[in-house]
């Protein structure tokens, strides 16, 4: 816990009072009983005011669910993202969240009322099977040592019948999750890369081999698993990174249990470059071949991403023809041309 | 800015190139950015390069000449694999030999198929010579071809 709390870098707690009440408020104070606390009438995010260090346990409200928020002009994998807070400690150096590297950390503590929102969410299209993920925002276990979130949501929303619920991680400690009843509708996921990215681009984050185990300990568990390729660098050398990956993970993992795989290139918003030049001036990064695609995010230039897709999919396909595997924020023609799939309810 | 751009810059303003501000800004963008990913400092970046360095000794180029010049090798060797689809492209094109009222625009770095072609006629007979030139395209899938490139840059 004292790691955490230091990767958390945390000296004050601010509490909307509409939350006060909650237990996972009572789990935050508890774990940060040395910190100065102030309550305040409403978080008002657009005039927050608040500053990095300061942890905010917020009421969320409207909608937490909502459609992952993909880019209109390429292909959607038809996700859904549940926000149960906002920020990482992971600090990868292309994550999006540093576009807003001057906010606090923010979890929304009234837990029920998300899980009252994906219930009723789900129960509109009883008929249809949701792919609903909490890892655009936050890590999905980043924030269990402190708050527990999928101790409560995992057995909860596992009752809803046409739901499957994704954990998306870089994190390795999943022992928590061992126990609970999943009832085989949740799908715990890692994000991977070659141990040198990890070490150069994430390297806050639990290693390769690492999160491969953890993987393996959750499907022995009876959970399905997922792992996304995303985002995919392109350095030298990433042939035969990727390939030593795709190896790994079959060679620890049950391919029956795996229930997809995505494949994503690196890419981001234009203004965030200069962020990563400032933030992490030794990150290669920004070096490659990027140029602004149909949706101005920067990107590979098309025939390098298709390399990198087709390598990908070859290796994996030389272990199994069964895992679906799909391409995040890519058109069509591209997931055609290199023989991904396109992700159908029947999938999963 | 480290001093060694500044250095950079500074050698192309010696040989004639004004430089305004977003000028300056693109070209030590380029240049840290190549001087990094190929691990040489960044007045080898220009020094070595034996382009570069006969265009900033041609006397016969005026500043603005030079810069474009310059520039162009920069992007080309920041940017290798899209500046082969790009001459490519543009070299299957010329091959065609289409009507000189007719362009090829392809989308932004061929981030899709899609071509757009524009055209202007004065009369009848010239539209009809327009639509007969424009009738080469339907043999040739020139993205495709733009973007076939076996060579990986790493």
């Amino acid at each position: 816990m004292t790691l955490l709390k230091k990767r958390l870098k945390i000296d004050k707690i601010v509490i909307e009072k509409s939350v006060a009440n909650q237990s996972l408020t009572a789990k935050i104070l508890k774990t940060f009983e040395d910190l100065p606390v102030e309550f305040v009438e409403a978080i008002t995010l657009s005039k927050i005011g608040y500053r990095p260090g300061e942890l905010i346990v917020a009421q969320r409200r409207g909608k937490s669910i909502k459609n992952c928020p993909g880019t209109p002009v390429y292909q959607c994998c038809d996700y859904y993202v549940l926000n149960l807070g906002i920020g990482c400690f992971f600090n990868c150096h292309y994550c999006f969240l540093h576009h807003y590297m001057n906010s606090p950390l923010m979890i929304f503590a009234n837990l029920s009322d998300l899980i009252a929102d994906v219930q009723e969410f789900c129960a509109r299209r009883p008929k249809r099977i949701f792919r609903v993920g909490s890892g655009e925002f936050v890590d999905s276990l980043g924030l269990d040592e402190i708050v527990d979130f999928n101790t409560i949501l995992v057995p909860e929303l596992s009752r809803i019948p046409n739901l499957l619920f994704e954990i998306k991680t870089k994190s390795q400690r999943v022992e928590h999750l061992l126990k609970l009843n999943h009832r085989g509708r949740v799908v715990v996921s890692w994000s991977l890369n070659p141990q040198e990215i990890i070490d150069e681009d994430e390297p806050e984050t639990d290693s390769l081999i690492d999160r491969i185990k953890a993987a393996a300990q959750c499907q022995k568990a009876g959970y399905r698993v997922g792992f996304h390729f995303d985002p995919m660098i392109h350095y030298s050398g990433w042939e035969a990174g990727y390939s030593e990956v795709i190896d790994m993970v079959f060679s620890n993992l049950k391919a029956d249990r795996i229930s997809w795989i995505s494949l994503g290139a690196l890419r981001f918003n234009a203004a965030l470059k200069p962020i990563i030049k400032k933030k992490f001036p030794e990150s290669r990064l920004i070096l490659g071949e990027l140029v602004p695609g149909l949706d101005k995010k920067l990107r590979y230039f098309l025939p390098i991403r298709r390399r990198m897709f087709a390598g990908a999919i070859k290796r994996i396909r030389s272990h199994t023809k069964d895992v679906p595997v799909y391409l995040c924020m890519e058109d069509a023609t591209l997931a055609a041309d290199v023989g991904a799939s396109r992700l159908s309810q029947g999938d999963y | 800015m480290d001093d060694q751009i500044l250095l950079a810059v500074a050698e192309l303003e010696k040989s004639g190139i004004k430089l305004n501000k977003n000028h300056r800004r693109d070209l030590c963008e380029l240049i840290s950015e190549i001087s990094r990913r190929d691990g040489i400092d960044a007045v080898s970046v220009l020094n070595e390069d034996k382009e570069i360095t006969e265009l900033l000794q041609n006397a016969a180029l005026n500043g603005p000449k030079k810069l474009g010049r310059v520039k162009d090798i920069l992007v080309a060797r920041r940017y290798p694999t899209y500046t082969r689809a790009r001459l490519t492209f543009s070299r299957r094109v010329n091959n065609l030999k289409l009507d000189s009222r007719i362009k090829i625009v392809p989308t932004p770095f061929f981030e899709d198929n899609k071509i757009t072609v524009e055209f202007s006629y004065e009369s009848p007979d010239g539209l009809r010579e327009v639509l007969k030139s424009l009738e080469k395209l339907d043999k040739i899938d020139l993205v495709k071809e733009a973007l076939e490139d076996r060579q990986d840059s790493y």
